[in-house]
This record gives C-alpha cells, sequence and structure tokens, in this order.
C-alpha cells in the first residue's frame, strides 16, 4: 500500500527536482562571459582596423597587409558564424547584428584601399607632373607659371586639409590652368598629365576622408557594447530567475535531506531494535541449532539404536510381533517365520491372537491374552500354539503395549521364544524333581536315620570309649599291684613283717600300698564316673530314639533345660574321645543364664556333633595344644552356644558349603554330621553358624536358640 | 606575425616572404597528390595542376584556361603559388580562402565539370589512398577534408628567398643595379601603391582604369570584365579587380584577368598607362621587368611534384 502511494510522490519529487536543478542552470554567465569576449574581440577588431586606416591616411603605414589582417579578423566572426552551431542564442543574435555592420566595415575598407593609394599616386603625380610642368611652362610664361604655382599650392592645400573650401579654390586653379595653352607637346603633356591627376585628386580626395569617416563610424562598437548591455540585462534577470529556481532546488533538497535524516533516525532506531531482534533471533536460531544438533544426536543414536534393534529384531532367534492398537499384526520379524512358519505376507493384517491357540490351547491361558489385549494391557503367557504345518509346540509370549506421548495406545509388541525344549526339560525335571523328592525323603527318611545312627554311633563311640576306658582301667588296675603284693605276702608269709621292716624294696611297700590304695580309689572312681557316664549315654541313646519315634509321629518333646546340664552332657558324651587324644575342654559359661524350653537331645545331639567335630579337627591337624572352648551366652531372647576349637580351621571357600549335605572334609566323614545338626537346629528355631579365620586358625560354632521355642502346628518337611 | 615582429627589415612598402608555419607535413602530402588527381574532373582528364602547373610558375600559361572536353574559360588562371598570401580567391574575390576555392574548379563545368559526390566516390575506390587520407582526416573524405588537404598544400607554395628579399634583408648585393632602378622607378611612378606589402600585391582590390579608360582596353559589355561587382553588387566594385601578387610575375604570363597582356613589357606598359598615366621608354620597362625578376622565390623542390 506504501508502495503505491510512495512510487508516484518519489516520480513527482524527483520530477519537481530536476526541473529546478534544470530551471536553476545559470546559463546566464557563461552566456555573458561568451558574449563579452566576443564583443571585446569585436571592439578590438574594430579598433585595430580603425588604427591601421588612419596609420595609412597618416602615411606611417605604407602597404596594406596590416589593414588587410584587421579586416581578416573582423570577418572571421562571420566564418566563424558558419561553422559553429553551439553558440547561445545570444551570440548568434550578436552575430546576425554584426555581421552586416562588419560586411560593411570592411567593404568600405576596400573602398579605402582603393582610394587610398589612387590618391597617394594622384599626389605624388600631381607633384611630380605640376613642378615638371612649372618648370616647363616658367621657361615660356610666366603668368602661366603662376597659375602652375597657384594650382600646385591649392593642390598642396588642398591634399593637406582636403577641405570643401580649398577643394573649390583647388578646382579653380586647375580651371585656370585648363585654359593654358602650350605649343610644346612635351608640355602639353605634362600639363595634361598634371590636371589629370588634379581632377583625380578632386575626385577622390574628400571621398577618401569621407570613405575613411563613414569606416570609423560604422556602429560596431555601439552595436556590440548596447548588445552587451542587453545581454547584461538578460543575463542578470536569467541570474535572478535561476537563483530563485537554485533557492527553490535548495529547498526541495533541503527537504529530502531533512526526510533522509528524519528517515535515518527512523532508520536507526529500528536498526537498533533489528540489532536486538536480529540478536535474539541468533540466539533462538543456535538455541535451535543445538537442539536440533541434540535431535539429530538423538535421531542419530536413536537410528542406530533401531538398526541395532532391527537387527536384534531380524536376527533375533526369537518372534517378535508388532501390531496395532487393535492387536491386528502390522510387522513380524524373520525369527517369527523361522518359528511359526508363516511368511510375514501371511499374517501381516491378521489378528494377534489367531496364532497364539490351537486345539490344545488351555482356553483359560487364551482368555487371558485376548481379554489382555481387549483392556490394552501386555501379558507374559506360556501355552501351546500351532506353527503353520501344524505341530504344536510351546510358547513364552511377551506382550507389552507401547503408548505415545498422550499415553494412548498406538501399539502391541510381542517377543515369542520356542519354549518346547524348555517345558519338554520342565517337566523331566519335574519328574526328576518327584523322584529326587520322593528319593529325599527316602534319603530324609535315610538321612534322618543315618541322623540318628550318626548320633547313636556317636554316644556309641562314648560308650564304647567308656567301657574301653573301664576295661583298660580293670586292666590297668592296681589291683594287680595289690594281686602282686599278696603274692609277695604269701611269698614271705611270716616274715612279710621283716620283709617289711627290713627289706628295700619291703620298705617300700607300706607307701606302695598307700599309694596302690589311693590309685584304686581314684580307679573306683573313675570307673565310677565312667559308669555313670555310660549310663547317661544309654539313656540318652534311648532318648534319641524315643526321639526319633516321636519324630515319626511328628511331635517333638519340649523341656525346660540348663544349658550349663547340656553342656555337662554333651561333654560326657565325647569324654573318652577327648582324653584318648588329650583335648583339654574347658566352660566359659555366662552367669544368670536363664532356662531354656526346647528339645533337649536335638540340643545334644547338636552339640555333641560340634564337640566332635572339633576334636576331629584338632586330631587333623595335629594341633599341638588342643583345646576345645564351650562358651554360653545370652543374647537377647536367644542362648548362644559356641564350640570353638584351635583346629584345623575352615577355609573361607568351604565356610559356605560346610553345612551342604554330603559335604566333608574328614577323611573318613559321610558329611552328615553338620548338615543334620543344622536342620535340627532349624527344627527347633534356632541357627547353627560357623566362623573361622581360616585355615589352620581354628573354627567356631555358634549354636543359637530361643528361649522358649514354640514349633509351628504342621510339621515342615525340610 | 612575422611582418611586425622584425624591425630590421629595410623599411620598404614590400616585406619578404617566410616560409609557412605550423602545416601539417602529412596532409601537404595529401594535397599534392589530390592537386596532382585527375579524378577532381568529370573524365579524369583535368587536375588542378592541369591549369595551376606548380612546375611552371604555377599557371597555365594560356590566356584563358581550358577546361574539360577543352572547354575554353573565361578568365586567366592566377598562379597558386603564394595563393595563401591573397586577401580572397578569384579575380572578383568572391571566395575568401584556398578552402572555399576547391569547390569551384571541381563544379564548374568549363573546368573540371565535376561534383565532390563524384570525386568523393572515385577517391573512395582507392582504397589504399583512402586509407591514407583516414590517418590523418579521421572524418575520412568528404568536402572539407578535400579542400582542407588540396588547401594546406596550396598554402605550403610560398616563394621565399628571392633576390629582392635576401636585397631587404640587407644582402645589398642581392639585387642587379638595373633591378634596384626598377624598384625606385617602380616606387617612383606608383606602383607600388597597389603592387605593396608581402605578396607585392594581392591584398586589395583597385579599378582597371584609374588615369585611362576601362573600355579603352576591355570590353566592358562583357560580364567577364565587370570584376568584383559581379561577387558585391555594389556600384563602387564596378571594373574593381583584385591586385594580383607580382611575386611570380616573371613565370605566369600572360596577365590581366584574361589574359590579354602575352609579355611582361606589355603588362608594364598597360598598366603605367591606364593606372598611373605614365608612358614608359623601353629602359624603364626593362628596369621594371628586371625588378620584377628579382622578387621571384623558390618553393621546396618536393612540392614541385
Amino acid at each position: 500500500m506504501r508502495k503505491i502511494i510512495t512510487t508516484p510522490l518519489l516520480v513527482i519529487y524527483f520530477g519537481l527536482v530536476s526541473f529546478l536543478l534544470v530551471k536553476s542552470a545559470d546559463n546566464g554567465a557563461s552566456e555573458y562571459a561568451k558574449i563579452e569576449k566576443l564583443v571585446r574581440e569585436i571592439d578590438q577588431n574594430n579598433t585595430e582596423l580603425d588604427s591601421a586606416v588612419l596609420s595609412l591616411r597618416l602615411g606611417l603605414v605604407s602597404d596594406y597587409d596590416e589593414l588587410t589582417r584587421c579586416e581578416r579578423q573582423l570577418s572571421t566572426l562571420e566564418l566563424v558564424q558558419q561553422n559553429q552551431h553551439a553558440d547561445s542564442t545570444l551570440e548568434i543574435q550578436l552575430r546576425d547584428t554584426l555581421s552586416q555592420l562588419i560586411d560593411e566595415k570592411i567593404h568600405l575598407s576596400a573602398d579605402f584601399k582603393a582610394n587610398h593609394s589612387v590618391v597617394r599616386n594622384a599626389m605624388s603625380g600631381f607633384r611630380r607632373h605640376a613642378a615638371k610642368s612649372l618648370k616647363q611652362i616658367a621657361k615660356t610664361s610666366t603668368q602661366n607659371a603662376n597659375k602652375v604655382s597657384v594650382l600646385e599650392i591649392m593642390g598642396a592645400r588642398f591634399v593637406v586639409s582636403g577641405s570643401i573650401a580649398d577643394e573649390a579654390s583647388f578646382e579653380a586653379a586647375i580651371a585656370d590652368v585648363k585654359e593654358l595653352e602650350s605649343k610644346d607637346s612635351q608640355t602639353q603633356s605634362t600639363l595634361a598629365l598634371t590636371l589629370a591627376h588634379a581632377t583625380k585628386l578632386v575626385e577622390h580626395r574628400i571621398e577618401l576622408d569621407r570613405t575613411i569617416e563613414t569606416l570609423v563610424a560604422v556602429p560596431i562598437r555601439q552595436e556590440a557594447l548596447e548588445f552587451l548591455d542587453k545581454a547584461s540585462v538578460r543575463c542578470i534577470a536569467e541570474s535572478h530567475t535561476a537563483n530563485r529556481f537554485r533557492v527553490c532546488l535548495v529547498i526541495a533538497v533541503a527537504l529530502l535531506i531533512g526526510f533522509c535524516i528524519y528517515q535515518y533516525i527512523v532508520l536507526f532506531k529500528h536498526k537498533a531494535a533489528l540489532h536486538e531482534s536480529n540478536a535474539s533471533l541468533e540466539r533462538r536460531v543456535r538455541e535451535r541449532t543445538e537442539e536440533l544438533a541434540s535431535a539429530n544426536q538423538e535421531l542419530e543414536e536413536a537410528i542406530a539404536e533401531a538398526k541395532k534393534l532391527a537387527l536384534v529384531a531380524r536376527y533375533t532367534d526369537n518372534a517378535v510381533v508388532i501390531t496395532d492398537a487393535e492387536a491386528t499384526i502390522e510387522w513380524v520379524n524373520d525369527g517369527f517365520r523361522r518359528i511359526t512358519g508363516y511368511e510375514p505376507h501371511e499374517v501381516v493384517g491378521r489378528p494377534f491372537h489367531e496364532f497364539l491357540n490351537g486345539p490344545d490351547t488351555e482356553s483359560a491361558k487364551l482368555e487371558t491374552m485376548v481379554a489382555a489385549l481387549d483392556s490394552k494391557k501386555g501379558f507374559d503367557v506360556e501355552t501351546v500354539t500351532y506353527r503353520k504345518s501344524g505341530k504344536p509346540y510351546w510358547v513364552e509370549i511377551e506382550t507389552r503395549p507401547i503408548t505415545d506421548q498422550n499415553g494412548e495406545v498406538t501399539r502391541f509388541i510381542a517377543i515369542e521364544s520356542d519354549i518346547s525344549e524348555r517345558v519338554k526339560s520342565e517337566i523331566e525335571r519335574q519328574k526328576l524333581n518327584e523322584q529326587l523328592v520322593d528319593a529325599s525323603r527316602t534319603a530324609g527318611m535315610a538321612e534322618v536315620a543315618t541322623g540318628v545312627l550318626h548320633d547313636v554311633g556317636n554316644i556309641l563311640n562314648s560308650v564304647n570309649v567308656s567301657t574301653n576306658v573301664i576295661r583298660r582301667q580293670f586292666r590297668k588296675s592296681a589291683l594287680s599291684s595289690l594281686e602282686r603284693l599278696t603274692g609277695l605276702i604269701g611269698e614271705y608269709g611270716d616274715n612279710f613283717g621283716e620283709f617289711i621292716r627290713e627289706d628295700e624294696r619291703g620298705k617300700k611297700i607300706p607307701d606302695y600300698i598307700t599309694r596302690v590304695t589311693s590309685v584304686l580309689k581314684s580307679e573306683h572312681q573313675a570307673i565310677t564316673s565312667e559308669f555313670q557316664d555310660l549310663i547317661d549315654n544309654v539313656e540318652h541313646i534311648k532318648e534319641i530314639v524315643s526321639v526319633q519315634q516321636s519324630m515319626a509321629k511328628s511331635s517333638g518333646l519340649r523341656q525346660r533345660l540348663l544349658p550349663t546340664d547340656l553342656v555337662n552332657d554333651s561333654i560326657t558324651a565325647n569324654k573318652g574321645t577327648l582324653s584318648n587324644h588329650h583335648v583339654k575342654i574347658s566352660q566359659e559359661i555366662e552367669e544368670s543364664i536363664p532356662e531354656i524350653v526346647s528339645d533337649k537331645h536335638k540340643i545334644l545331639q547338636i552339640l555333641i556333633n560340634l564337640i566332635k567335630n572339633a576334636k576331629d579337627a584338632m586330631v587333623e591337624n595335629d594341633t599341638p595344644d588342643p583345646e576345645i572352648k564351650i562358651r554360653v551366652a545370652c543374647a537377647e531372647e536367644h542362648v548362644v552356644f559356641s564350640v570353638i576349637d584351635n583346629g584345623v580351621g575352615i577355609p573361607a571357600d568351604q565356610i559356605e558349603k560346610i553345612f551342604n549335605h554330603g559335604f566333608t572334609t574328614k577323611r573318613t566323614g559321610h558329611g552328615f554330621g553338620l548338615h543334620s545338626s543344622a536342620n535340627a537346629a532349624t527344627e527347633i528355631g534356632g541357627t547353627l553358624t560357623v566362623t573361622s579365620s581360616g585355615a589352620g586358625k581354628g573354627a567356631a560354632f555358634h549354636l543359637k536358640l530361643p528361649l522358649d521355642y514354640q514349633p509351628p502346628l504342621a510339621t515342615v518337611p525340610s | 606575425m612575422p611582418n611586425q615582429v622584425l624591425q630590421q627589415y629595410r623599411s620598404e612598402p614590400i616585406r619578404p616572404l617566410h616560409a609557412p608555419a605550423g602545416l601539417s607535413l602529412e596532409k601537404i602530402a595529401l594535397g599534392l597528390q589530390l592537386f596532382h588527381d585527375v579524378r577532381l574532373s568529370k573524365n579524369n582528364t583535368i587536375s588542378c595542376a592541369s591549369c595551376h602547373n606548380v612546375k611552371e610558375g604555377g599557371d597555365d600559361g594560356l590566356p584563358t584556361s581550358v577546361g574539360i572536353q577543352g572547354k575554353v574559360g573565361g578568365l586567366n588562371a592566377p598562379t597558386v603559388l603564394n595563393s595563401s598570401l591573397l586577401l580572397a580567391q578569384f579575380w572578383d574575390g568572391r571566395v575568401k580562402d584556398l578552402h572555399k576555392q576547391v569547390e569551384g574548379p571541381i563544379h564548374n563545368p568549363v573546368e573540371m565539370g565535376s561534383s565532390w559526390e563524384e570525386v568523393i566516390a572515385k577517391l573512395k575506390d582507392d582504397s589504399a589512398f583512402t586509407a591514407r587520407f583516414t590517418k590523418s582526416y579521421p572524418q575520412g573524405l568528404s568536402a572539407e577534408s578535400i579542400s582542407d588537404a588540396i588547401a594546406t598544400y596550396e598554402s605550403a607554395l610560398v616563394t621565399i628567398n628571392s633576390p629582392f628579399d635576401r636585397y631587404l634583408m640587407g644582402d645589398n648585393s642581392a639585387l642587379s643595379d638595373e633591378a634596384l632602378e626598377g624598384y625606385k622607378l617602380f616606387k617612383a611612378i606608383g606602383c607600388v601603391s597597389c603592387h605593396q606589402g608581402q605578396a607585392v600585391g594581392g591584398n586589395m582590390f583597385q579599378k582597371f582604369g584609374v588615369m585611362g579608360k576601362f573600355e579603352d582596353h576591355f570590353d566592358s559589355s562583357n560580364e567577364v570584365n565587370h570584376g568584383r561587382i559581379n561577387a558585391t553588387k555594389r556600384s563602387v566594385d564596378l571594373h574593381r579587380f583584385k591586385v594580383p601578387s607580382l611575386r611570380t610575375a616573371q613565370r605566369t604570363a600572360p596577365y590581366f584577368h584574361n589574359g590579354c597582356a602575352r609579355t611582361l613589357e606589355d603588362a608594364i606598359r598597360v598598366m603605367a598607362e591606364f593606372q598611373l598615366g605614365e608612358s614608359l621608354d623601353d629602359r624603364e620597362v626593362g628596369q621594371i621587368k628586371a625588378f620584377l625578376i628579382s622578387l621571384d622565390g623558390e618553393i621546396p623542390e618536393e612540392l614541385e611534384r
């Protein structure tokens, strides 16, 4: 819109300016200068010509070359006029005005030359011949000579003055002399010549001066100067007009400049704004570029990722299916074909679940899948479906919905694995498991039995040991010494008293008998304690067996127990073997250990086992000072029995396996002890743990039992 | 102007000639060729040199010239030598300068009978000449350029170094006694009033028959004898003719505008009688003739062709 307004405005403005520019051109000054120059030249030439004429007239110059040159110069204007066309109108006017006058002048000059030469010759001729005549006539007539003389004088006067009065006198004198006649032909001819010259003088003398007057009076100078004045006036007027136009032009241009300045200011402001917006634009561009770059980067990464994923999808053995939101298949990968036997074009566009079921498919599973898809949810299902060939196979399907940024489900992606093999092996495993369970049940029973046997074995070991001790004791008994002594008595008979008093050996016998008696006492003590132990152990066996029986009946025996008793009983059970191997055993029982309510026999089983193991460890290690510490401590609602040895220790890599069934490090071990002990501990609500600093650094087993164990109602098989 | 500069000349009404300065040598050469080029005439028989034979004094030695097809003209061909010094060209002075003079003979049916178109066309056919011509005259062959070339050549034909000029410049031995006497007489009886200046004439118009009657010598009914009035239409110009230069007078017989004076003596005698009212005896005529002979100078040989 603005353009439509401004363009014609601009055109008008520039038209105006051009007009003013043209009008303000002050040609007047240059024109005037040209005119002035021309006028000056004309004036000069004119003056020179006049000068030349007068010089000639005065006789200062005797040839017409200079005058002719002046004529030429003056007439050059004419010549120039014909050649140049670019003169101003004023110049042309001037030339037109003056050329006529110049023509006139030149003609007058030509007339002058002709007249002047004639007059000059007439003068000279007259003088010459008048003088000659006078001489000739003076011979004959004085009167005539006088007339001739008068003629001469009048002629001379006339020649000099050129006045009319003198002319008249001269003419009179000529008339006088004309009357003269001479007989002498020569004189006559001379006279005739004289008169001829005189007549010529009369003809041309005054004419000459008039010619000169006229010539000089040709108003070339006046015309030129007048013209110059007119030109001056006109040029000044032109200058004024031009000046006025120039003022207008200046105003117009000033307006333009003002406008430009205004525009410049506006532009400047806009420029600043532009700069600002430019800067912000740049910023935004930069930001966008960065965004774009990062987006690009992401895109590249995504593309790379996608390519990788595509590779995955292409080459994975699993089938990948992509469906739309309605679970219609959009795309399947190569794996799908490999698994199902269907080509992509056979499945694209079909509902997804079509390929997830067949005759043997559990309807419940199919319903689950369809329901999940309908509700736009994913599902993980293992089911039977059918290949294209009709063969069934087990498939594990993981389906997930894909949502857009609004949370709308746009697609489903499903990954199917052919798990037929796995299912098969799963079934087999199941079978094996059952077998195992049976086996384990059997084994468990066997284990229990073994455990019982083991525990009983342990105790029987102690029994054995006890009986061995007793037997040894009896064997080694000091009784034999007494027997020997009686033997000796018998030998000496009555002399025995003497023997005792006199014999060196015999002196020792009272002492010896005392010693033997004390030994027998201690033997008796030892055997008694051994017997006690024996009885205890047998009791223990009875208990174990009854426990086993009660276990078969699945009811645990609970009774109030003192930890100290438990520790002592378990030590006793191992007494024989401990003393055999010279294992020191010590107790550290905390004060105020409360009673615990639990299964005595299980606890004893465990403790006995632990002690036995400890002993075995030290025996194996050949520990120089084998020592077993038994600690009992109280911890929260539990009591902790710790069996600490300085035996072979347990390396770090075995410490976890140590409670495993069948694990043993003993040469003659069968690995049941710790396992069943751990199980037993668990059965009575406790834990069995071990700590060891490592190989050769001993071990510590901790049995942590609750103070009051309440078994659950149903038995939980281990 | 050389005339004004050197006042050491003898102050005489006659002044020495000087070689013309500032003329382009190429243009002179072109003008020389054109001056002698017969193609300027209609039937390619007449060139400028036919009537203005530079070798023979610059005229044709005929009372009136002969143009194409033997057509006889009405006037005696003036000499081309020193013609640049004349105030006007032709006996009636109708043309101011040599440039303007060229077209006269070209178009005159009794002279060359041609026209500029014809001449230019013929010259353009000559490619070698045209090429050479165009070098000096970029505007090419035209009336102006051809006239200018010819005029430039003619301007170069100034007869310098005459015995009389040498006398004027101080060489007293240059003039014979007879010539000197002739000069004195020339001055005394008044010949010098009209035959003066550098060119010994050529700078004014004068009536024929100052002392004598015109009709006594010429047929005044013949227009050709009317003189300057033919050009100016001024009554005073009746029987006025351009005063010819006497510089090369010895070579330009016959004399006067119609060539009626066969010899120099004739011319001298007629002039003395009709212009000065003098009758000269043979001795005087001889002296004046000797003087006139001493006026003749030389032009560069290469310009003679």
